[in-house]
């Protein structure tokens, strides 16, 4: 136990992780030189975005220069900002994490985030400075900050380039010397936290896991903490970095074990397995189940995809348990799915997904947050969809969910972020300057806002120079309305929406006029309205449409005269029916692009 | 019942919102295009017909000689007996064009052989000689492309003549005798006002036409008219104002609506035309001239040189619909029949009780909403939604 060592690296986005990670591969032997970019984002979308999105471990050999011979376990972690509780519990499974600071960038939103994680986990910390090769590198200025904003000791920060692999070496010398050995007797009763899970169709669900205690072979059992099941082992072993069968996984070791779980729902990252033996045994601090903050409707364009989008979501989730999925049916768009997902960049990334790797065509619905409706008989409920709530009468107040959110952004931009964050009821908390050239803004922040379009608009104003992070704080209660549309007397309810008070007039207007500009003429006049229950408070009307007719006929060429009323006709069939109006797709992608 | 169409793809001048297939400045093909004509009927030469149409381009263009030697020529029958006792001269119209003498007995003449006859004429060519001819060789219809009575709105469009060349021409043919004269007409002309249409309508119905086409201007795609519509075009709530107020002088002056763009006295309506509607059978000789026969709907290629050199290889497009669909295009092609309607008995008898009952349910649907009116089995389009019938007709068809 003494020669191994468990780390993690933890850095902003782009600031070269995977790079880094590809390297110490490489330098163990794990891997030949570049024959693969970014080994563990194996993701398309992970690579073109600079996200990783699925955690994934290395076990590696490590000669290090003293002769001794070593075993470094690298512990990948999701590096975006809706995965807060995975990273902590990657960074749990750890005794050290290398902090990774963009030279040219600097510490940013994420880095402070992921340090305090850190942190809080109790790791020895490794700050390294990146991307040194840089002609715009700023090592003085990344020192500095490493020490106002985290209190690291900067002055001996590594200073490395992944990209040619300068200081990598000395990093591993660094991490086998500063990373404490892992802690733990193969003695005492089996204790192991799971850090994330992989779905093998054969195989069923495959947790990884970090024991910390006891060990773990071939026909044990196990009992899942939580939920008191117990699984009887059938394989473990390590990655390096394909599955790798073992006789024993013990005490400080890093690996997987397989037990034939077919329920993608029975494992929880963070949860811990134990002995059924020692059922006393304590679970590993700081378990939760997660819950999703962010919903939204998918609806396939064609009804008859349903059954397809059905398998592709049963599919998907194998991957990424983090969704949550139900049935749902809206009179507009009819049967689809209301999704789940722990943050905006999430669900970006799953509709993304959804799309490209199962070739679904989509409606996705305005997304929405979970509100705490407190109804006048002293009951509350939590509504993730605006079309369940309840009538306004039975209504006493409303919460919606806050969150903290940290800004870091160069000076000049700090009005226009302001500015930015006052139109999404943003209420400032605090403005640190960690440089001289940059502010820190932290903000309580209502997470229903910061969905609708807050992180393209804060990169766009800031030219990109913007990093934010954030974490949930809350429920405080406001004035909110659910506003309905109404076309011809129909209330749409993939159209709803929840709105301030103040604003649901304005916002209503702008809706209704895009939603006319829309909506094709039809034989009869369309009266659009937005109301907050039975008070109309915005109206345009589509009048009727007046002529379309085909007068000629020449010649008899009834074929021609029979396909353009036939492309009218396909045309129909992609309009959802409201009533009798038919209603393009389009205008249930309204909502998402209200704002702009 | 089957019909035969010629197209005339001749011009001397395209008008603005033109995009049917005629070419101005080719009249020096006009001899052997009638050559061409005849070489591809022979290609039906067993195929007996009731109604002929010369339609264009503008057939009066022809002249008195093209228009004797196609008549002369066409390699086709007429299926009614000889009305007149004229003995059997003009039967067998060169029904084998190897037979000389044959041949000579109907030399320029349709005889009485066709129920009805029509020729598209153009005012300006609507010379008394030319009416002469088509009187010999068997017309008993014409039809004018009068379009207005208002020089402005003509000239707007490149129409090359006059509002006084068109009443002459209407004069002229009423005076020849022939069973029915028909004009055209379009609505939404640049400028037009209630005013200037009714003094139009006044003045044709006056001149005692029997028939009327009414059309309304579109800018069809790539016409000159729509690459630059004139400031003055009347809004598409103006040209339904106008084609409501068309209707209603009409029929107060004795006019039936008969079908979408049609109106007429009773008795004469166009039998070609209403064959269209009625999904019947036709035959139709030219450049992009379409049939319709044997279940098949197929078109010429609109190319006046390949035609010229190979008339009966210009075939380019054939379709073959299931009876399924074929039954919802005929439901939708008798729609178009305002007062006779469809008759979903017959349309059961003729395609099948399960070919039609999905049509009749979407027909049913759409009585329910007010665009169709039932009674027993027969289904009209409501008057007030003949200007927005294309929606209509499209769910009619919709699978």
């Amino acid at each position: 136990m003494e020669n191994i060592r468990n780390f993690c690296i933890i850095a902003h986005i782009d600031h070269g992780k995977s790079t880094l990670a590809d390297r110490i591969l490489e330098l163990t032997g794990v891997i030949h030189t570049t024959e693969n970019a970014q080994v563990l984002d194996s993701m398309d979308l992970e690579r073109e975005r600079g996200i990783t999105i699925k955690a994934k471990s290395v076990r590696m050999p490590y000669k290090s220069q003293d002769g001794k011979e070593y075993i470094l376990n690298l512990i990948d972690t999701p590096g975006h900002v809706d995965f807060n509780y995975e990273v902590s519990r990657s960074l749990k499974a750890c005794e050290g994490a290398v902090l990774l600071v963009d030279a040219s960038q600097g510490v940013e939103a994420q880095t402070i985030a992921n340090a305090y994680l850190a942190i809080d986990a109790g790791l020895e910390i490794i700050p390294v400075i990146n991307k040194i090769d840089l002609p715009n590198a700023m090592i003085d200025e990344c020192r500095q900050q490493l020490e106002d904003s985290l209190g690291l000791p900067g002055k001996t920060a590594l200073l490395v380039s992944a990209k040619d692999g300068t200081g990598v070496p000395d990093l591993l010398e660094a991490i086998v010397t500063l990373v404490p050995p892992p802690k733990g007797s193969i003695e005492e009763p089996l204790k192991c936290l799971i850090f994330d899970s992989f779905y093998d169709t054969y195989r069923g669900v495959i947790p990884h896991i970090r024991v910390f205690s006891g060990s773990l072979k071939h026909g044990d059992k196990i009992m899942i903490k939580s939920t008191g099941q117990i699984h009887e082992v059938d394989e473990v072993g390590y990655f390096t970095p394909q599955l790798t069968p073992s006789e024993i996984l013990s005490a400080g070791e890093v690996g997987y074990a397989g037990a034939i779980i077919k329920k993608v729902g029975s494992i929880h990252v963070g949860d811990t397995i134990i002995s059924p033996d020692h059922p006393e045994t304590e679970g590993i601090h700081g378990f939760r189940h997660t819950q999703p903050m962010v919903f939204c409707g998918i609806y396939p364009i064609n009804t008859n995809d349903y059954v397809k989008l059905t398998a592709a979501l049963e599919k998907f989730q194998l991957n990424d348990s983090s969704i949550v999925y139900e049935k749902e049916s809206s009179a507009a768009l009819g049967w689809g799915y209301r999704l789940g997902f722990m943050g905006m960049l999430h669900m970006e990334i799953t509709l993304e997904r959804l799309k490209r790797e199962y070739g679904q065509e989509l409606i996705a619905t305005m997304p929405s947050v979970i509100y705490k409706v407190y109804t006048t008989d002293g009951e509350f409920q939590l509504i993730d969809n605006p079309s369940k709530f309840p009538d306004p009468g039975r209504i006493d107040h409303i919460e919606e969910p806050i969150v903290t959110l940290r800004v870091i952004v160069p000076n000049e931009f700090v009005g226009p972020i302001m500015e930015l964050s006052d139109a999404k009821r943003a209420k400032l908390e605090g403005m640190e300057h960690s440089d001289k050239r940059r502010a820190l803004l932290t903000y309580e922040f209502p997470l229903a806002e910061m969905i609708t379009g807050y992180y393209d608009k804060l990169k766009s104003v800031s030219r990109g120079y913007a990093s934010m992070d954030y974490d949930f704080l809350g429920y405080r209660s406001g004035d909110f309305v659910k506003v309905d549309i109404l076309v011809k007397e129909n209330q749409v309810d993939a159209l709803s929406f929840i709105s301030v008070r103040e604003t649901a007039q304005s916002r209503s207007r702008v809706l209704i006029h895009k939603l006319r500009k829309l909506i094709p003429r039809q034989m009869f006049e369309i009266p659009l309205q937005a109301a907050i229950g039975s008070k109309v408070i915005a109206r345009e009307d589509i009048v009727a449409l007046r002529k379309d007719v085909l007068a000629k006929c020449y010649g008899g060429d009834i074929t021609r005269k029979r396909k353009l009323l036939e492309k009218q006709a396909e045309g129909k069939k992609k309009m959802k029916m409201v009533g009798a109006v038919e209603v393009p797709q389009e205008a249930f992608l309204l909502l998402l692009k209200m704002e702009e | 019942m089957r019909g035969l169409y010629v197209h005339i793809p001749f011009c001397v001048k395209k008008c603005s919102y033109c995009d049917f297939y005629s070419l101005p400045g080719r009249l020096d093909s006009l001899g052997p295009y009638v050559q061409a004509v005849m070489k591809e009927s022979h290609k039906y030469a067993k195929m007996s017909f009731d109604t002929l149409y010369l339609g264009g381009g503008t057939p009066s263009l022809l002249g008195a000689k093209n228009l004797k030697l196609l008549i002369d020529g066409l390699g086709v029958e007429s299926s009614s007996p000889l009305a007149g006792g004229d003995s059997c001269e003009g039967v067998r119209m060169n029904k084998f064009h190897s037979h000389p003498d044959l041949s000579h007995q109907g030399r320029g003449k349709l005889q009485n052989n066709f129920t009805e006859a029509t020729i598209e004429m153009n005012p300006e060519s609507t010379t008394p000689e030319f009416l002469e001819t088509v009187k010999e060789t068997g017309f008993n219809r014409v039809s004018i492309g009068v379009q207005s009575l208002s020089d402005d709105e003509l000239r707007s469009v490149g129409r090359i003549h006059t509002a006084a060349q068109a009443i002459s021409a209407v004069k002229r043919a009423q005076k020849a005798g022939f069973h029915a004269v028909s004009t055209d007409l379009i609505i939404g002309l640049p400028g037009q006002t209630w005013k200037i249409l009714n003094k139009t309508l006044e003045t044709l119905v006056g001149l005692g036409i029997h028939h009327l086409s009414v059309y309304c201007l579109s800018l069809e795609d790539g016409t000159p008219l729509a690459k630059n519509p004139p400031d003055n075009l009347p809004s598409d709530d103006t040209q339904v104002e106008l084609y409501d107020k068309t209707r209603t002088f009409l029929i107060g002056r004795g006019f039936i609506h008969y079908e979408i763009s049609n109106f007429a006295l009773k008795g004469y309506e166009c039998k070609h035309n209403l064959n269209y509607w009625h999904g019947g059978e036709y035959l139709g000789l030219g450049p992009s001239a379409a049939s319709h026969l044997d279940g098949k709907r197929f078109r010429n290629n609109a190319d006046l040189n390949t035609y010229l050199q190979n008339p009966i290889g210009q075939i380019e497009y054939i379709e073959e619909l299931n009876a399924q669909n074929k039954a919802a295009e005929e439901a939708m092609l008798r729609l178009r029949l305002l007062e006779e309607g469809l008759d979903t008995h017959e349309l059961t008898t003729k395609y099948g009780v399960e070919n039609v009952q999905d049509v009749i349910s979407r027909l049913d649907g759409m009585v329910c909403e007010g665009l169709l009116t039932c009674e027993n089995s027969r289904y009209r389009l409501s008057p007030s939604r003949i200007m927005t019938s294309n929606p209509i007709f499209a769910r009619v068809l919709l699978k």
